[in-house]
């Protein structure tokens, strides 16, 4: 057993198995929702009527966008009547998904991405993707919340800020019973307290909802 | 005896009609301030996420605090943060005898004159109970302001997208503001 790291004052604490354990407060991540298995977007344009998970101002504005994948002239891609969620953005999550042929799916696919509004995910810092030898994006993770004991497996399927431990999809809230915001989800919700208990596996695959995630190294 | 039925049964009606009850009272609430960020990934290749998912920095306002206003029960906030030079002021009203609440909040600048698009008053959304334990308020920020909270309060790479006032009554959020 040995110590990756300290963030925020919470150690994490790589096992003598290889995987990895920390508990922390839990910030909410909506990125990678884009409506694909008929949840709420992340992000859309204000003419778009129904929920967004998030406020646009997390995903930019106006000639800086940075939230959103966009064309190479830096413009919000917006799904159009054949994608799952018209009229709205496409949100991004750092893993990355393959076609049947094990290529990455278009960069443009709605599909290509995590889904936070249905899919339990948690978010991790580059101290652990660089800290260990096993890959960790894309890898197997149980989060399990302290407060009341509930637990729901998921995958590491994005990354955060360097200095904040503790980050999960609006779908891991949602099963572990951590507050989410009323009127943006992944806005106003989260925990403070370090309650939240991580335990992910690197080098393992995510298996999700039958769904089995591919490992992507940096 | 038939007066003093006749007492009883008025003493009775009295109760049921709540006029010897003390008006129901909000119960307590929380506010913090959210500075919520991403952050620029360096070593991002071409086609990857070239930033980090959103998170936040937060200051918490003085815990909800009892009071009585023209007959109504109250549960007021006041208070500043460190990084905004606004005062903001959050109350809950139960006028007397209503069941209904409602949700008052308003941000002042330095003049003590409201920000743009405050006050705001709405039938309290707040329950203990499913997704409605919390609400979230944009605070307005310039660009100059925001500059300055980068440099005091982020770290390198880092950069802020917009400032949140949320208003919680889930045990998480008191307990961590009775915690500060």
């Amino acid at each position: 057993m040995r110590t990756i790291g300290t963030i925020q004052g919470n150690e994490i604490i790589e096992q003598d198995d290889g995987s990895v354990t920390f508990a922390a407060g839990a910030t909410i991540d909506g990125d990678g929702a884009s409506g694909q298995f008929g949840g709420p977007p992340c992000y859309a344009p204000a003419s778009y009527g129904g929920e967004t998970l998030d406020i646009l101002a997390n995903a930019g504005s106006p000639g800086n966008w940075y939230g959103v994948v966009t064309d190479r002239e830096g413009t919000p891609i917006v799904q159009g009547p054949g994608d799952p969620c018209p009229g709205a953005y496409v949100s991004a999550t750092s893993l990355r998904l393959l076609d049947e042929n094990g290529k990455f799916l278009p960069a443009s696919s709605p599909f290509a991405y995590v889904d936070s509004a249905t899919v339990p995910f948690m978010v991790v810092p580059p101290m652990i993707i660089r800290g260990v030898a096993g890959i960790v994006m894309g890898c197997r993770c149980v989060v399990t919340n302290t407060a009341n004991g509930r637990s729901v497996e998921g995958v590491v399927a994005d990354g955060g800020p360097s200095d904040h431990l503790g980050e999960i999809s609006v779908a891991c809230a949602k099963a572990i019973g951590v507050p989410i915001g009323s009127r943006h989800p992944a806005n106003g919700g989260g925990a403070s307290s370090p309650t939240i208990v991580y335990h992910l596996y690197p080098g393992t695959p995510a298996v999700v909802n039958g769904v089995t995630y591919p490992l992507q190294g940096s | 005896m038939w007066l003093f039925g006749l007492l009883f049964t008025g003493m009775l009606a009295l109760s049921a009609s709540g006029a010897t009850q003390p008006p129901r009272k909000p119960g307590p609430f929380a506010c913090e301030i959210r500075y919520h960020f991403r952050e620029h990934i360096r070593d991002a290749e071409p086609g990857e996420k070239p930033v980090s998912a959103a998170s936040h920095e937060r200051e918490a306002l003085p815990l909800s605090r009892a009071a009585v206003a023209s007959g109504a029960s109250v549960q007021l906030v006041e208070g500043r943060v460190r990084h905004l030079p606004y005062r903001f002021v959050v109350r809950i009203v139960r006028p007397k005898g209503a069941r209904q609440e409602t949700l008052e909040v308003n941000i002042l600048d330095r003049s003590g004159k409201p920000l743009a698009g405050f006050p705001q008053r709405m039938p309290n959304p707040l329950t203990r109970t499913g997704d409605s334990t919390r609400k979230d308020f944009e605070v307005p920020v310039s660009d100059t302001l925001t500059k300055k909270i980068e440099k005091s309060l982020l770290a390198r790479d880092q950069f802020l997208t917009h400032v949140t006032l949320i208003v919680g009554i889930d045990d998480d959020f008191l307990s961590s503001a009775r915690a500060r």
